[in-house]
């Protein structure tokens, strides 16, 4: 299936978690939030969250600014 | 002089530090340091899959005593900023969210419409809301009544270093609001500082000034310094302004 990271299109598995993507992309768990579809899904949560087709995933961290 | 309270978190500086702009992270993290400033302001931004993460930014600025302060900036409209403000809570572990919503990349003017509307939203949902916005002493008003913590009006348009040029309005604002008045974007010199900490604004917001200088770290020093001497001075009550000359000596002849 397909799915949306940061508006880029990736191909995984069909049952694939959270976590298994981000890893996958290389995308560690320190300084980044995450939210799926706008919603946040919290750190400890995903383990549990398994992503659907066209889910549209986004991965902000900190950068500088005023 | 008095502290400063926002969110129920007392802050002994009114200095706050933007960390845009520095030649590099360390450069910033020493003029962080250097201007004793308890309130830092921070950006988020997609992390980019093909160059994931580099530098720890938070490593250079996470101290005890700093307050982070994670912006919205990039986003269009209430409903952008309200997720924004929920990833940084998420990512930064704080309800103290710099709501800035500005669409317009030429001026980067704040848009009071979306900033009212998620000001009203993220209180609602428990943040310290910091709203960026245009020198409106009525958009102030309607701030502080749907929750906002402080409201920080802008002297010039970001990154132009042109001081106060809403000196007018900012008076106004500064005389009405129950809520404290930061001065944000456009303070380019620490004699700017001074004059919106004299006029009785609570805090200075400063960052190309600092990140631009040739001695950032010294130019740090000078706006904490100026930030001090703004405050003492309006704290110590400044004396009225007359149009013709009151003498200071005695004006009686001097061998009478």
């Amino acid at each position: 299936m397909k799915v949306f990271l940061n508006r880029q299109e990736i191909y995984v598995g069909s049952r694939v978690t959270l976590k298994e993507l981000l890893a996958g992309q290389s995308i560690s768990p320190e300084g980044v939030a995450v939210a799926v579809n706008n919603k946040i899904i919290h750190k400890e949560d995903w383990a549990e969250t398994f992503l659907s087709n066209d889910d549209n995933v986004t991965v902000i961290q900190a950068v500088c600014g005023g | 002089m008095s502290n400063l309270v926002i969110g129920g978190r007392e802050f002994r500086s009114r200095l706050f530090v933007g960390t845009g702009k520095f030649s590099s992270n360390t450069v910033m993290e020493q003029a962080v340091l250097a201007s004793e400033t308890e309130m830092v302001t921070v950006a988020m931004k997609r992390v980019d899959t093909a160059a994931p993460q580099s530098d720890d930014l938070l490593a250079h600025i996470r101290r005890e005593n700093i307050q982070l302060l994670p912006n919205t900036s990039g986003v269009r409209d209430a409903d952008e900023a309200i997720l924004a403000a929920q990833l940084a809570r998420e990512a930064f572990g704080t309800n103290f969210i710099k709501l800035e919503i500005h669409p317009d990349p030429k001026y980067l003017l704040p848009d009071p419409v979306e900033t009212l509307k998620a000001t009203e939203a993220l209180a609602k949902m428990g943040f310290t809301v910091l709203p960026y916005i245009q020198a409106d002493p009525v958009l102030c008003k309607r701030l502080e009544e749907v929750g906002a913590a402080t409201v920080m009006p802008l002297g010039a348009p970001i990154g132009t270093n042109r001081g106060l040029r809403t000196r007018d309005l900012l008076e106004i604002i500064i005389e009405q609001s129950n809520v404290p008045v930061v001065v944000d974007a456009g303070i380019g010199a620490p004699s700017h500082a001074a004059e919106a900490m004299e006029m009785g604004a609570d805090a200075v917001l400063v960052n190309t000034a600092i990140a631009v200088a040739g001695n950032p770290t010294e130019m740090a020093v000078a706006f904490k310094e100026a930030v001090v001497a703004g405050r003492r001075a309006y704290e110590a009550g400044l004396g009225a302004q007359t149009f013709h000359a009151v003498a200071s000596s005695p004006l009686t002849s001097f061998l009478d």
